[in-house]
């Protein structure tokens, strides 16, 4: 799994994500995020519902991603 | 990714469902949860875990004047002891989480019997710094079980309505 922060900076760069004031931007794994998320899920019975603690990361859009 | 969420707080309830979970699988633990935060809880359909004896009968108050009870539980704390932080650990004796199954298993007996949407037991033991054998201990069977699925039922559990 990639590691390096370098491609996706480059790239909100180049989309002028950046350009906006604060000039502010999260970045998050998110396949790496998937992989954990599924492999808790594959640790416990289908039927179990995993409740994501929000205090965990309450960033919206993350939320919106792992709902 | 199909996640669920838990929200602690009334904002991360509201945060939580503008994000796009569904009700159903949402889980409302805040630790202080008044007359108007429960009833807005019961109102969206997501599952309340009630912190204490007084929450339990606030949400009857609820019911009683006709609101249709949701999914609801008791959080409950077996106090097994302190995790490797002792600031962050929710089941040393004197914690302020949870109806304390030491000293209050008579009074929550008393509301399963009385209550019959109360249909769930909640545990945290934590948070963080907590070994899997202080976590596995936290696991105590309870007569109130009887009503909970997945949960293995003690011996008297028979004298409860389920």
């Amino acid at each position: 799994m990639p590691r390096t922060l370098a491609a996706p900076v480059r790239k909100a760069i180049e989309k002028g994500l950046l350009d906006v004031p604060p000039h502010l931007a999260l970045f998050y794994d998110l396949d790496f995020l998937r992989k954990r998320i599924d492999t808790l899920r594959e640790a416990f019975p289908p039927e179990t519902l995993h409740a994501l603690a929000i205090k965990a990361c309450p960033v919206t859009e993350l939320l919106r991603r792992t709902s | 990714m199909g996640c669920g969420a838990e929200a602690a707080t009334a904002a991360e309830l509201e945060q939580a469902l503008r994000a796009g979970f569904a009700p159903q699988r949402m889980v409302f633990d805040s630790p202080a949860k008044t007359v108007e935060k429960l009833h807005r809880a019961i109102t969206c359909g997501v599952h309340i875990n009630a912190d204490s004896l007084q929450e339990l009968d606030r949400i009857a108050t609820l019911v009683k004047d006709g609101l249709q009870p949701t999914s609801i539980g008791a959080r409950v704390n077996p106090k097994v002891g302190a995790g490797e932080i002792e600031a962050t650990s929710t089941a040393v004796p004197g914690s302020k989480f949870g109806v304390s199954l030491r000293d209050n298993s008579v009074e929550l007996r008393d509301r399963f019997k009385r209550y019959p949407w109360l249909t769930g037991l909640h545990v945290h033991v934590g948070s963080q710094g907590c070994d899997v054998e202080l976590l596995t201990e936290g696991w105590v069977p309870h007569p109130c079980a009887a009503r909970v699925g997945h949960l293995t039922p003690c011996a008297d559990s028979a004298a409860l309505p389920r």
